[in-house]
């Protein structure tokens, strides 16, 4: 994920505020334990379920059973957002990234995501590493997916409240 | 909007657990003060932005500048989505409600969403009203919407871990 470029909306910003760094934002995301990932049903409504995940170099990944409302709606229509962010007026605040989202194969990213959640969630939240996916504890396919961004938006609450978008360069997979 | 079935989704529930009372999840809805509103933009993807709104038995209301990109949607496809939630892995609770989405511009109601307002966020938060929608203090029209759920969800957490769903039928 490599910004290419951050300006304010003024339109919905401070006279006070400016525009938040894409680097204060990694961390929030990174530690962020329960995201919001919204998809698009094949009637075309938004359907948004609350998971696990985590960040790398090239965006959020994670995982779920083949056979979840979530796979349907990807496999229809591979694009959708991932949602952080703060329930509270003054305080806080909202990061959403959309873009599209791809299945994940290579054996290099399952075990560093396996390695990932248990470090992140513990004992309960431990996989296998399969030939194509994560293995849950009852040997089950959890097939790995990753949203790259292809934009993002911040919005911080309360007295320097900023909205600040976002755009990502597309990046070559390795 | 009339409650008419709850139930509760084995494949990703704990072992016997009952379905999540709506009446629990309404209050954490309607003590919510920043939710997400998911409304579609014209090429069919999720828009996600942060709202103030208010809950009543009618369902769920907000207010937007006519120019924002959240009308544009609503006026191509009025259906959305909002959702609350916990960031937390063994605490909280994420309800998401899905429904068609209609402009609401009577006084009676404006009037009321201009009371509840005050009321929820404070002084800072003060509409005035003007023929069909609010006016804020630049003097600019910002419309009022509501949000009828037809389906919702609610997903609680660790041992309590319950995926509920909420159908509305409606008049």
């Amino acid at each position: 994920m490599k910004v290419i470029d951050t300006r304010i909306d003024s339109r919905y910003s401070g006279p006070l505020s400016v525009p938040t760094p894409w680097d204060d934002l990694l961390p929030l995301l990174t530690a962020t334990e329960i995201y919001t990932l919204t998809t698009i049903l094949p009637d075309g409504m938004p359907h948004t379920v609350p998971l696990t995940g985590a960040f790398d170099d090239l965006g959020f990944l994670f995982g779920t059973g083949p056979n979840e409302q979530k796979v349907v709606n990807i496999t229809n229509d591979p694009r959708g957002s991932v949602q952080i962010g703060s329930a509270l007026f003054a305080e806080g605040v909202d990061i959403v990234l959309r873009g599209r989202i791809e299945r994940v194969t290579d054996r290099i990213t399952l075990a560093w995501l396996a390695e990932t959640f248990v470090t992140k969630y513990g004992e309960g939240w431990r996989f296998g590493v399969g030939s194509d996916s994560l293995l849950n504890a009852d040997d089950l396919p959890c097939w790995v997916f990753r949203l790259v961004p292809e934009v993002g938006h911040a919005f911080v609450h309360g007295e320097r409240g900023a909205q600040t978008p976002y755009e990502f360069a597309s990046e070559v997979q390795p | 909007m009339k409650l008419v079935n709850v139930s509760v989704d084995h494949r990703y529930s704990v072992d016997d657990i009952a379905p999540t009372p709506w009446s629990d999840i309404e209050r954490i809805f309607a003590d919510t003060e920043i939710y997400a509103l998911t409304t579609l933009l014209p090429d069919g993807m999720a828009h996600t932005i942060p709202v103030s709104g208010l809950w009543s038995e009618r369902g769920f209301f907000f207010t937007s500048g006519p120019t924002e990109q959240k009308v544009q949607n609503l006026l191509a496809n009025p259906r959305a989505s909002v959702h609350v939630g916990s960031s937390h892995f063994f605490e909280g609770v994420d309800i998401v409600l899905r429904g068609p989405v209609e402009r609401v511009s009577d006084i009676e109601t404006l009037t009321w969403m201009r009371d509840a307002f005050v009321a929820k966020y404070g002084e800072f938060w003060t509409f005035g009203i003007g023929e069909d929608a609010f006016i804020n203090h630049h003097g600019w029209p910002s419309w009022c919407f509501l949000l009828t759920p037809t389906v919702g969800y609610s997903f609680t957490r660790a041992e309590a871990t319950a995926q509920t769903k909420y159908e509305f039928s409606h008049p």
